[in-house]
């Protein structure tokens, strides 16, 4: 609670005027000499314990109409749902989650959570008279904002809605680490977030750093403002693949997509998908009848001199207009470049076989391999798909791989052959290797994987890959957070993974092409498919095409860039990346899309909430979007209804019985 | 020349003048009078025959009877004597609670003795219907309870006693604790025959204790008069904010909230009267409760018709 006349309270010493009087008049009673003292000590005996009770009652009345009536006279403002312990810092740091979920819509009153959460941000400061500092946090890569004292959030550029995901435990750390440099005193700290687990990240290292901060600042109060309401219908689509595929007289583009239900209840429905590019427009009927609807291989037919392009896919208006467009680039087969590094020679020229063999004589392939001992000049510009079999690398190389599969590449782990090399502390993408161990052939055979996606898929005419029929002699174990197993032994170790990734892919096997280790080679169909269909999924990063998550990496000339989607053109050239679009740089082509994660509707629980904000001063506050109350409202009404209501009942305490007056003894008029 | 008395009343006595007071009861007096005695006398009423037995006097023989029945009786007619009145008037502290007139319990009667003490009022009846008793030859007493300085008048007749009465009376002041039951048991003692004592106090006193005085006297026969000097204030509490009551007897002052302790104070003083009216209905008592808003003139003559009235009954 705050004051806005805060030095009305200095007057809070008259709450002891009534106890004053109080005193006063007891040595001002008015004296009365009395015969009846024997009726009367009855009375006052009989009295003695209620009397006692009514007399401290009044005066505990008359303190409280005072008291009232001071704290009315400050004007008092509390925090929105009758939380009187609100805020009093002179400091208030907003961390604001801009990402595209935040943009769900109540369909009444036209506001996002985001906006919502901005109004009543903007309607407490308003109420505090903007005495506060406030200072804004929206990206862990930007510096704060602090806000001018006259300005509202709302209209400043940082708030506004972006494709990027919030990232909140670096937001959180990036603001107590402000706090700890700035040598800031008492600080509040909003939080504004719609708790999707994309953007809190539970699983971060960060947290336990946050919670230790927080238990070491307790001046500092960290107050969850959640929208964690999904109710309304909402579906999201997202391109997984394109392809283009051209002959003398037609071009045909196909498309992988899905349309998932991020809220709203499950209710089989049809929704009109409309897929454009360019000048064409394709519109697809497409029944809802899951949380996701896949459609592989859509073709939509487009101009044969066309050679590549963008286009968007759009869902009709639902609750979130941020999340019903998907952008994406395509472009002609271009040369296929894999690069392989490994030591191992029969391994490498196992794969050297299995990449150049093209599928397709419209896609030309090319494969270049590269010794552990050369990578110190290491170029992945033109690379699709790079193979690694050697130790998981560490350092500017792990981060160039990373950049790489940022920027659309594909990349297939092998495990180094040597066990002394497998074995080691570095991880990328939540895998590390382990060590390698000899197994019975005959009992080690793979029975169960993922036969409708990814790597070991089924045929497109419905055949089965021979993944059961391969058979292993050794195979190194791993060690994985975070990944998904696409095919696994009977005893529950993986054989191939893939790991999480916004763009881009990142496979890993756990065994070698070698004799020695497995009939991979031998068998040949199995590990022809997998390098065959990570090539594929590689070529969107090739022929310049890119595809990057709003907020990641985008090319070092993207200011030359021409947007060529119809969407928002006032966004400035800095903010770009930060927005879903499609660009056009010449031949090359770039999509700009939010995460995967965006997508996922899954919510981080108010008890796992409580868990990562626990210890300091902390509290959620549920909020709704369609709630009209502020999070801080002056509160004088209340205290004056309180002073009306103590004088009151101290009036009818101190009113005479008028019970006892009806049965008054009457004299009469005459004496018997 | 006789000092003027300020509790004797002119319109109170002007208005007595021409009533006379009764007796409910047969007394024993030591003169003829006008009022009946249990023992058969001179007077023209005829009362009853009787036998004659040896030692009657043969003046008093009805010999018209003993002629026509050769039997001998006695011919008894009704004796009158006088009246022996004994005022029982309480002097304790509390008779000097005066009428508090911005309580607003003024019924707006224009004759009340607002501004008067109890006590004050206890001298006025005591007074008046001492002079009316003088007047018709009855003999009056009087008897002031107090711890200290209680004085004792016995009934005697004559303009001179009224005068030694009137001022002792008038001497009398209020203080100390009430001891009026004893003063009763005293009296009763006391009075060698039956008479007629008046008690004249506001009753604050153990109800239990004063009931035992009184059956006491009722025990000696005498006719029992009550003026219960006791003021609606005292019965109702008027007050409508804490005050402080000083005792009036000298006991501890007692600070309280009226508004508070009205219920129960009410609940008190109503318990009170009801014992209090048993008692006196048990014990045939003439009960009269005087307010300080009932006039004083009007109280005596209701009080005398009333008994005049049950005479003409008898």
């Amino acid at each position: 609670m705050m004051f806005l006349q805060p030095w009305t309270l200095l007057g809070l010493p008259l709450v002891l005027l009534p106890i004053a009087i109080h005193l006063l008049n007891q040595r001002r009673h008015r004296p009365i000499d009395w015969g009846a003292m024997h009726f009367l000590r009855q009375a006052s005996r009989m009295h003695q314990g209620a009397a006692r009770i009514r007399y401290w009652l009044v005066l505990f009345l008359r303190l409280l109409a005072v008291a009232c009536v001071l704290f009315f006279m400050s004007r008092p403002l509390a925090t929105g749902w009758l939380s009187l312990v609100g805020n009093s810092a002179s400091r208030v740091i907003v961390i604001l989650d801009c990402s595209p979920s935040m943009e769900m819509t109540d369909t009444l009153h036209g506001r996002s959570k985001r906006a919502s959460a901005i109004a009543k941000l903007d309607a407490m400061f308003e109420a505090q008279g903007n005495r506060s500092e406030r200072i804004l946090f929206v990206s862990p890569d930007q510096p704060p904002v602090i806000v001018p004292s006259d300005a509202k959030l709302a209209d400043l550029p940082e708030t506004q809605s972006t494709d990027v995901s919030a990232k909140i435990p670096e937001l959180v750390t990036q603001a107590l680490r402000y706090i700890q440099t700035e040598g800031l005193g008492p600080t509040e700290v909003w939080c504004c977030s719609d708790l999707q687990a994309n953007d809190w990240d539970t699983q971060s290292g960060l947290w336990p750093t946050i919670r230790e901060t927080l238990v070491a600042f307790p001046f500092v109060r960290l107050t969850m403002l959640s929208y964690a309401e999904r109710e309304q219908f909402n579906a999201a689509v997202r391109v997984q693949r394109t392809a283009l595929k051209r002959t003398d007289r037609s071009s045909e583009l196909f498309l992988d997509f899905s349309v998932r239900l991020t809220s709203g209840n499950l209710v089989p429905r049809v929704l009109p998908v409309t897929i454009q590019i360019g000048e064409s427009r394709v519109v697809v009927e497409l029944e809802l009848s899951g949380r996701e609807v896949v459609r592989n291989g859509f073709v939509v037919p487009i101009d044969s001199s066309i050679e590549s392009g963008a286009g968007t896919i759009e869902l009709p208006s639902d609750a979130n207009a941020a999340d019903n467009t998907f952008h994406f680039a395509f472009s002609k087969p271009a040369t296929m470049r894999s690069l392989i590094v490994s030591d191992d020679e029969k391994v490498s020229k196992v794969l050297q076989i299995m990449t150049k063999t093209s599928m397709s004589k419209q896609q030309p392939v090319e494969c270049e391999l590269v010794s552990t001992q050369k990578l110190a000049s290491l170029k992945l510009d033109d690379v699709g798909l790079l193979i690694w079999q050697a130790p998981l690398p560490e350092g500017t190389i792990a981060d160039q791989i990373k950049q790489f599969v940022a920027m659309g590449g594909a990349v297939l782990f092998f495990p180094p052959s040597t066990e002394s090399k497998a074995k080691g502390n570095s991880a990328m993408f939540g895998m590390r290797w382990l060590d390698w161990s000899d197994v019975d052939s005959h009992d080690y055979s793979i029975q169960r994987w993922r036969k409708d996606t990814d790597l070991l898929r089924n045929a497109e005419s419905g055949e089965v890959l021979p993944v059961d029929e391969l058979q292993f002699r050794r195979v190194c174990a791993t060690g994985e957070t975070g990944v998904t197993v696409l095919a696994s032994f009977p005893n529950g170790a993986s054989f191939l993974c893939k790991a999480a990734a916004d763009v881009g892919t990142v496979y890993f096997c756990c065994t070698l092409p070698t004799t020695e280790c497995s009939t991979l080679a031998d068998n040949g169909v199995v590990l022809y498919a997998m390098i065959q269909r990570a090539l594929a999924e590689a070529s969107t990063s090739v022929g310049g095409v890119h595809t990057v998550v709003a907020g990641g990496v985008v090319p070092a000339d993207f200011e030359t860039w021409v947007r060529v989607d119809l969407g928002d053109e006032t966004i400035v050239v800095a903010d770009r990346p930060q927005h879903a679009a499609a660009y056009r740089s010449g031949k090359r082509w770039l999509a700009i899309n939010r995460s995967a994660g965006e997508d996922d509707p899954t919510e981080v629980d108010e008890k796992t909430l409580q868990s990562l904000i626990a210890g300091g001063s902390t509290r959620v506050v549920n909020d709704q979007i369609e709630s009209d109350g502020g999070l801080t409202r002056e509160i004088w009404r209340w205290f004056a209804f309180a002073a009306v209501f103590a004088l009151l009942a101290e009036a009818f305490l101190t009113l005479p019985n008028k019970m006892g007056a009806s049965k008054a003894f009457s004299m009469g008029g005459s004496p018997r | 020349m006789t000092k003027p008395r300020s509790f004797l009343d002119p319109k109170i006595i002007a208005k007595l003048a021409h009533q006379t007071l009764e007796s409910r009861r047969a007394m024993i007096g030591s003169v003829s009078g006008r009022h009946s005695s249990p023992m058969r006398g001179s007077s023209l009423e005829f009362a009853q025959y009787r036998k004659y037995v040896p030692g009657d006097d043969t003046r008093r023989l009805d010999w018209r009877v003993w002629g026509r029945s050769d039997r001998s009786y006695i011919k008894e007619f009704e004796a009158d004597t006088n009246l022996r009145m004994c005022f029982a008037v309480d002097a304790s502290g509390s008779m000097n609670y005066c009428a508090n007139s911005e309580s607003g319990l003024n019924n707006g009667n224009a004759e009340n003795h607002l501004g008067h003490s109890k006590l004050h009022r206890a001298k006025s009846i005591a007074g008046s219907l001492a002079w009316l008793a003088v007047k018709q030859g009855d003999a009056v007493g009087l008897s002031t309870s107090h711890p200290t300085n209680g004085k004792d008048i016995p009934p005697r007749r004559g303009a001179r006693h009224l005068k030694l009465l009137l001022d002792q009376l008038d001497l009398v002041k209020g203080e100390g604790d009430c001891d009026l039951p004893a003063r009763l048991h005293a009296l009763a003692e006391r009075i060698p025959r039956r008479g007629l004592v008046v008690i004249v106090s506001d009753l604050f006193v153990d109800l239990e204790e004063l009931s035992r005085s009184l059956e006491h006297l009722r025990h000696r026969k005498h006719d029992l008069v009550i003026f219960h000097l006791i003021d609606a204030e005292e019965l109702n509490l008027p007050f409508g904010q804490s005050m402080k009551f000083v005792d009036l007897e000298g006991g501890l002052s007692l600070l309280a909230d009226p508004v508070v302790i009205l219920n129960n104070y009410q609940r008190i003083v109503g318990d009170y009267l009801s014992q209090l009216k048993e008692t006196v209905s048990k014990l045939e008592i003439d009960y009269r409760r005087v307010g300080s808003d009932h006039d004083l003139a009007d109280v005596l003559s209701s009080f005398l018709a009333a008994r005049a009235g049950s005479r003409k009954r008898r």
